[in-house]
Formats: structure tokens, C-alpha cells, sequence
């Protein structure tokens, strides 16, 4: 894989991210009300959507270290219209605005309770546009390799496995301060239970389907028949991390009661997050070195 | 050059003898550095011995093609292109403009046969634009001129196919189907051998 393709791998993984975090992490927050118990559900929203904003603004800024010109980026926009790249930049700057009005109007208290919650169901469309925009990109026909259905499913994977750990470890990041309580969606049974459905699913996926290396793997031409020893290193270390993923985020399902930001299972869902951050990084290396064109 | 006309290359596999002459006359031509190449020349091999009962008999085979961008009728660059700095002209033939390329390289990923290609010390991409000034000058392309085996030629696309006939699919290169190619080719008798076996491209590092 050549260097210039790490910009691209980082702006993905954050983009992502950010988007599954604001999925089910935001979203869930804005459209529960007021909040309930012993913390300021308003605040948590708040340091939510910053959070998301930084992700997403640190995406966008590495992104510039793709480009050859980076002073001539304002035209990116200019081909909306049959540009998949124009249309994945058009909804990256859409969902950063949106999340940025929301952030603003939270901020200022501005704004009725519907205005916020249809603000935010605007915005997690546009993260769905983004990351399914981001994914058009690869299908192109001159590209066997990444034009097939692994390439949304991996990133869609990307999407809400991040997202559900980063919501789930979320209060460890002093999302919320000790003391404050448990927030109503982070870290409690649903959301840990689709992270291990999801870590499960992607570990299936892309075991049985990778286009390279999985064991169904294609056979069509443009295809490597005799992949390197280091990607197949790197694509077994990709898959024990997905199951390190997955038995570190065991407990948080048998765990009784909510997960506080000091219990030991709550410290486990943080090697979750890591273990499941490592191997989409492998995986995203492992796509971009599958650049190669049809026959020649 | 009127709106109909459409330009095209044509190539004669079989006479091609893989001097690169006309891929270091594009490089003069058009004053590209080091590793950029407009026009490229793969050497496309295979085969290999056979047994026949205590006889061993070569089977060998290599040719060459020679490519540059095939100005398409619908190219994957120009629809690709965010800032639609690559344009098509009346004449058919492609072109892009540096001034508004931000060198994100999505045309180079996008087009088939890989034609425009990244220049690292100016930071944007480039290609092939048919030495349109010197053809409107009534001469011939960088390339076609320098070709010692007379190879390369080029034309108005139907009146070209007349004169030298011509398929515009060869193996390995991709499907003529994606984007149209204005391309004709005389294959290499082995080229029809070559898709059916393992031949592949054989100087990678050189293009």
C-alpha cells in the first residue's frame, strides 16, 4: 500500500466514526426528551455533538494531505452532479454543518425541543448519505477488487461498530464526570449487545467474503490468486482483534445493572473499542492494498 | 476541426517492437519529469514448454501495446473528475486542465487503461491531449511522428477504421464496453492465445 493512501485511511475511519457515534450515541440522546435522573442530559448532548465535530473536523483536515493541491480544494464541489467524490464531499460538509447547528442551538438553548430533534434526524440521514456516498466511491468498474458488496458492508461495519463502543465507552472519556450518573443509553444492555451482533456479523463478512483473503473469496480476474504472506498476516491479526473485540464485550451483556464509568466491565468495553479500532485500521490497509485495475 | 470529427489512435500490435520511442517523444513533447508517462508501452507475456511424450516444445509468446488516453466517447475521468477540470472537446479529444486539478487522483483510479497520470513535483495530474496544438497545425502527434516502425497513426475515428481496420479490445485491456474507446488495434496473432492462458503484463515496474 502506498503512503499517500494513509490520509484517506484516517479520514475514513474518523468520518465513520463519527458518524456511528453520533448514530447511536447523539441521535438516541436528542430524541429521549429532556432527560431524566441525576444528570444535565443537555450538557451530555452538547459535550456529544463536540466530540463528533472534532472527529469530524480532524477527518476533513487530514484529508487535505491527500490532495496535490490542497489550495485548489473550494472546486471539489464542482461536480455534483456525476462526481461520486464531489458527492461524498458535498455530504461530509453537510453532516459537519448540520451537527454544527445543533451544537450552536444547544448551546445558545436556543431553538423548541421538535426543531432539535428534526435537526438531529437530518443530520444521522446525512451520516447515512456520507457513509454510503463514501462507499460509491470504491465501485467503480474498472476496479474489480472493490467494486462488490463488500465494500459498504465493511463500511457500514466500520459505522456502527465504532459507533456502539464509543457509545458504550463514552462516559470513560469524562463524557460524563463521576458522580454525574449513567447516562440512558450509554453502556446499557441494547447497544453492547448489537456491538457483539455487529463484531460477530463483520467477523462472518469478511472471514467468509473479504475479496482477497476470505474463504469465499472471488476468482474473478484483477483478482491476486496467491495474496502475500504479509497480507495474510495482517488479515489474521485483523480477524483476532474482531474476537478480542467480541470476548472483552461479553461481560458488559451479563453484567446486571448499567455499567458505571469506574466498574472493571466498563474498563473491558475500552479494550473492546481499541481491539475493534486496530482491526478496521488492518482492514482499511488491507483495502487500500488492493489497488489494482482490470487486466492491466 | 468541425464538431463531428472524432479522433482516434490506432495501433499495430503486431509491428510494434517495444523501442518506446513514442513514449519518450510524448515525455519530450509534453516536458514531463521522472515516472510520468502519458503514453505507456506494456510487454505482455506468456506460455510457456509443453510435453509431448519425450518432446519438449516452446510455447512462448510477448507483445507489446502501446497506450495513451483513448480520448473515449464516454470517459470514466471526466464523470469522476469533483472539479470537472477534464473536458471534452468538439473534436473528441479530452483534455485536462492542471489549473483546476487538486490532484486527489480519482481520474487515475477511475479510468480502465490508467491514462492520466499524477506528476508528484507540480502536485495535479495529467495526460495525454492528443498534441491537439500540433494537429491543428495540420502535423501528427509526438508519438505517431516518432514511431520507426509505423505502429502508431492516427485519424478521424470512421475514416481510420476504413484505412486500418482494427479491433478496439485487446487482451488484457479492459472491456471496450466501459467507456468507448477511440482506439483501434491490430492485434498480435498471440493475443488471442494470450487471454486464454496466464500471460500478463511482464514490465510492471516500468509502467
Amino acid at each position: 500500500m502506498a503512503k499517500k493512501e494513509w490520509p484517506l485511511i484516517a479520514f475514513t475511519l474518523l468520518s465513520q466514526t463519527a458518524v456511528g457515534f453520533f448514530l447511536l450515541f447523539t441521535v438516541p440522546l436528542a430524541l429521549s426528551g429532556t432527560g431524566t435522573g441525576a444528570f444535565d442530559v443537555r450538557l451530555l448532548r452538547l459535550r456529544s455533538l463536540f466530540i463528533v465535530l472534532v472527529l469530524l473536523a480532524a477527518a476533513v483536515a487530514l484529508s487535505f494531505f491527500h490532495l496535490g493541491k490542497p489550495f485548489n480544494a473550494y472546486r471539489a464541489l464542482n461536480n455534483v452532479r456525476t462526481s461520486r467524490l464531489s458527492r461524498e464531499i458535498f455530504f461530509e460538509l453537510l453532516v459537519i454543518f448540520l451537527v454544527a447547528v445543533v451544537c450552536w442551538l444547544e448551546w445558545r438553548r436556543f431553538g423548541n425541543p421538535d426543531l432539535l430533534r428534526g435537526l438531529n434526524l437530518l443530520a444521522a440521514l446525512a451520516g447515512v448519505g456520507l457513509i454510503w456516498s463514501m462507499a460509491a466511491i470504491y465501485r467503480l468498474e474498472a476496479m474489480p477488487v472493490w467494486n462488490n458488496a463488500m465494500t459498504p458492508f465493511s463500511f457500514f461495519m466500520t459505522t456502527f461498530i465504532l459507533g456502539a463502543l464509543g457509545s458504550a465507552v463514552a462516559p470513560a472519556f469524562k463524557l460524563l464526570r463521576e458522580g454525574e450518573g449513567v447516562p440512558p443509553f450509554a453502556g446499557r444492555l441494547p447497544l453492547n449487545a448489537a456491538a457483539l451482533a455487529l463484531l460477530a456479523l463483520n467477523f462472518i463478512g469478511v472471514a467468509l467474503f473479504d475479496p482477497n483473503l476470505g474463504i469465499r473469496r472471488h476468482g474473478r480476474r484483477g483478482f491476486d490468486s496467491k495474496p502475500s504472506r504479509v497480507f495474510a498476516l495482517l488479515f489474521g491479526l485483523r480477524l483476532a482483534f474482531l474476537l478480542t473485540a467480541a470476548a472483552a464485550s461479553v461481560p458488559s451483556i451479563l453484567a446486571k445493572s448499567p455499567l458505571t464509568p469506574t466498574s472493571p466491565v466498563h474498563h473491558l468495553m475500552i479494550w473492546a473499542f481499541v481491539a475493534a479500532l486496530i482491526s478496521e485500521t488492518l482492514g482499511r490497509i488491507l483495502f487500500y492494498a488492493l489497488f489494482r485495475k482490470e487486466g492491466l | 476541426m468541425n464538431a463531428v470529427r472524432r479522433f482516434a489512435f490506432f495501433f499495430d500490435s503486431s509491428s510494434c517492437s517495444g523501442c518506446k520511442a513514442c513514449q519518450m517523444a510524448c515525455k519530450d513533447k509534453n516536458d514531463l519529469g521522472p515516472g510520468v508517462l502519458w503514453r505507456k508501452v506494456y510487454e505482455i507475456a506468456g506460455g510457456g514448454w509443453h510435453r509431448e511424450g519425450e518432446i519438449w516444445t516452446p510455447g512462448v509468446y510477448a507483445y507489446n501495446i502501446s497506450l495513451a488516453c483513448n480520448h473515449c466517447e464516454d470517459p470514466a475521468c471526466l464523470r469522476s473528475c469533483p472539479t470537472k477540470a477534464i473536458v471534452k472537446g468538439p473534436d473528441g479529444i479530452v483534455v485536462l486542465n492542471s489549473r483546476a486539478c487538486i490532484g486527489c487522483r480519482y481520474c487515475e483510479w477511475s479510468c480502465p487503461y490508467g491514462a492520466p497520470r499524477y506528476d508528484g513535483e507540480r502536485g495535479v495530474m495529467g495526460k495525454c491531449d492528443f498534441c491537439f496544438d500540433l494537429v491543428e497545425k495540420g502535423e501528427k502527434p509526438a508519438c505517431v511522428a516518432a514511431c520507426p516502425m509505423r505502429a502508431l497513426d492516427f485519424g478521424e475515428l470512421e475514416a481510420l477504421k476504413e484505412k486500418r481496420g482494427g479491433t478496439d479490445a485487446i487482451f488484457p485491456l479492459p472491456g471496450a464496453s466501459q467507456t468507448g474507446p477511440s482506439l483501434l488495434i491490430k492485434p498480435h496473432k498471440s493475443a488471442g492465445l494470450a487471454g486464454k492462458g496466464t500471460a500478463g503484463v511482464a514490465n510492471d515496474e516500468e509502467t
